[in-house]
Formats: structure tokens, sequence, C-alpha cells
């Protein structure tokens, strides 16, 4: 529960603290955003596994089932990029003279889901290298996080903008989800305070 | 001239040895017993009606000999050669095992090398996270979501254009 009251932020990406969520776990299918270990169909052209993958399926897919292959991009350390480029991915965009300008649209950052242990390295999920999983495998299991809800509205809004190019005020995104959700008869899980169910 | 096969067998036959036996041409048919060291039973044999193989002399059964000797030691030398090969192969595989091992060794060092110069020093993540968070904030609001003040931050979106330098990680 956000204190009150609260700011609003049209940042790409939110507080590191509220990235995932630590309740629940077990209640919170598999959605859209959530990290997964490598799956089947993870690895580079070397063979070599990702070090992680994020889903960017659609979340009412996997949620049911009805596709055979979900589609996740890779996740990889943000420590391979040099310093500046850190610095853009983790903010997302660069600013000089007071103007931002989105840099590595392609990618979308992860803080250190896990305190030990592989996933214990700040990381980004790149939308470029993607794969076909079998939905079979995208399970709790395998999952390393599951986003917050408001985590997603900043992942949708990145991706968004990756695929069309589309800026979208993450307000403005935010209030699609929550439609979206509230109009989703499979939801399972909690709901976002911001998305009650149709009464 | 041939011989013919006598299906029966003929136990209690006269134990004589004539296998291989040369017999003259025109020769009447007779009966010969064959112990065969393969079978180990008696079967009768016997000249069929025909002309009889004809008589090697001496010479050339040395000549045969001589010729079979010949081709003895030519297979010999095929042998000898394939055996060579046939020693030579499992010899380079391991030859070419090795040579494979070393490159393989040679290539997980380079690519642990490589790897430890592309793990770059970790920036102060977690304060950029907050910077950034912090410059994208647009207003204030209660609890019930309604602003309580807003900022203007008339720069930030103005923007959607990538940054061109932007150098993508190779598929490795």
């Amino acid at each position: 529960m956000r204190r009150s009251p609260c700011l609003t932020s049209e940042a790409w990406y939110p507080l590191a603290e509220d990235y995932y969520a630590t309740e629940s776990l077990d209640e919170i299918p598999v959605r859209q955003g959530d990290l997964l270990a490598p799956l089947t169909g993870c690895q580079d052209s070397q063979g070599t596994p990702w070090l992680a993958c994020q889903v960017v399926h659609p979340s009412c897919e996997v949620v049911t089932g009805k596709a055979k292959s979900v589609q996740v991009c890779r996740v990889r350390a943000l420590s391979e990029h040099d310093a500046n480029a850190q610095l853009a991915i983790v903010a997302g965009e660069t600013v000089s003279d007071g103007v931002a300008t989105i840099a590595f649209a392609n990618t979308f950052f992860l803080p250190p889901p896990q305190n030990s242990g592989p996933y214990a390295v700040p990381m980004f999920a790149d939308f470029r290298q993607v794969a076909m999983v079998p939905v079979a495998e995208v399970s709790q299991t395998e999952r390393i996080a599951a986003l917050e809800h408001q985590t997603r509205v900043h992942f949708i809004r990145r991706s968004l903008y990756w695929r069309q190019r589309w800026l979208l005020a993450s307000s403005v995104v935010q209030e699609y989800e929550a439609l979206r959700i509230s109009n989703d008869s499979a939801f399972l899980g909690p709901r976002p305070d911001w998305a009650p169910a149709p009464s | 001239m041939a011989l013919a096969w006598i299906e029966e067998r003929e136990d209690g036959a006269e134990d004589v040895d004539y296998f291989d036996e040369q017999f003259s041409a025109g020769a009447p048919c007779r009966a010969a017993t064959w112990e065969s060291p393969l079978m180990r039973r008696d079967h009768l044999w016997r000249w069929a009606e025909g002309p009889a193989l004809p008589q090697r002399t001496p010479a050339s059964e040395e000549a045969r000999l001589q010729h079979a000797l010949a081709e003895l030691k030519r297979l010999s030398g095929e042998l000898q050669d394939l055996m060579r090969s046939a020693f030579a192969v499992p010899s380079l595989e391991e030859s070419l095992r090795a040579t494979i091992r070393q490159i393989s060794e040679s290539l997980d060092h380079l690519r642990e090398e490589s790897q430890a110069s592309a793990a770059h020093e970790l920036i102060d993540w977690r304060s950029v996270n907050r910077k950034q968070w912090e410059r994208g904030v647009t207003a204030v609001v209660d609890e019930d979501g309604n602003p309580v003040s807003v900022i203007s931050t008339p720069a930030r979106l103005q923007v959607a254009v990538e940054s061109d330098a932007e150098e993508p990680l190779l598929d490795e």
C-alpha cells in the first residue's frame, strides 16, 4: 500500500524497491514481464544458455495456456555494458542540457530480484533477442521474480515504445492496463488497487 | 564331369577317404566316402557320368603353387597396408581428438578472458534509478489519486528520438 500523499512519476522505471512482488507469490500466475530461468530455446548462437528470460507474451494467453509457445526475450547482466551504457540503460534515457533523449529503447532495466546467487546482480531485458518457449515450462517453478502490477505498466510502456515508437505517458498506459485487468474474466491473484473488479 | 550329391546318409560305408582324389577320364562311376571335418558325418559321393577332371602334371602343379604363392604374397602385402591403415586411423583419431581438446581449451580460455574483459565495473545503479524516477515526478497526489500539486516537466516528453551512439551487444 502506498503512503499518501505520494508522487506520480513519468520515469521509465519505478524505484528498484517497488519492482517485484514480494507477497502471495503462490497466488500470482506467471504474467507478462515476469523473469524466468532460461528455458528450452533460450540460448545464444554458441549454445550457451541465457542468464534469464522475461515473458513478453500477453498475460492472458500465458495464464489461460491458449498458446503452445510463449514469447520471451533475453535477460543479460548490466555489467556486460560499459559505464556510459549502464547509465543510459538504468535511466532509460540520457539527459543533456535539460533535454531527455530515449536511450537503449530495446532494453528494460531490471534491478537484482534476489539477494544472492546469479540473480543478485542488476540486469536488463533485450527486446531484440526473443525466443519461443514451451508454455508448459512457463511456470512458477521456473520463475525468478514476478513484476508488481505497477512495474508491468512501465514494462508495457517501454515495449510499446520499442515496437511502435509511441511515447505514451505512464498514466495513459496504466489507464488501459486497468481497463484490461478489470475486464479480464480469467484474472487470477491480487488486483492492483487502481484496477478493481467490475461491479 | 560333375559330382552328384547323394542325399541319403550311408552309415557304415567303406571307410576310405577319396576326397580330392583324381580319377582318370572315363572312369566308371564309383563311390567315395568323405568324412567332412565340419559336418562330422559320412556322405557318399560318386562320379557322375561325363568327362573326368583333367589330370594335373607335377609341372602344372608347381606352376599353380607358384602362382598361388605369388598371389598370397600380394595379398599379404595388401593386408599389411590395410593393417597399417587400420592402426593409423585410431592413431589419427586420437591425434584429432587431442587437437580438438587443445582448441576447445584455448577457446574456453579466450571466452573466459573475453567475458572477464566484458564484465565492466558496475555503476551506482541504485542512485541512477532513484534520480531517473525523481526526474520523472509529475505530480503529488492524495490517497485517492487526486493531484495535490502538478510539477511541470515540459522538456521530457518532447523528445522521442533515440540516441544513435548505441552499440548493441552481440549474440554471444
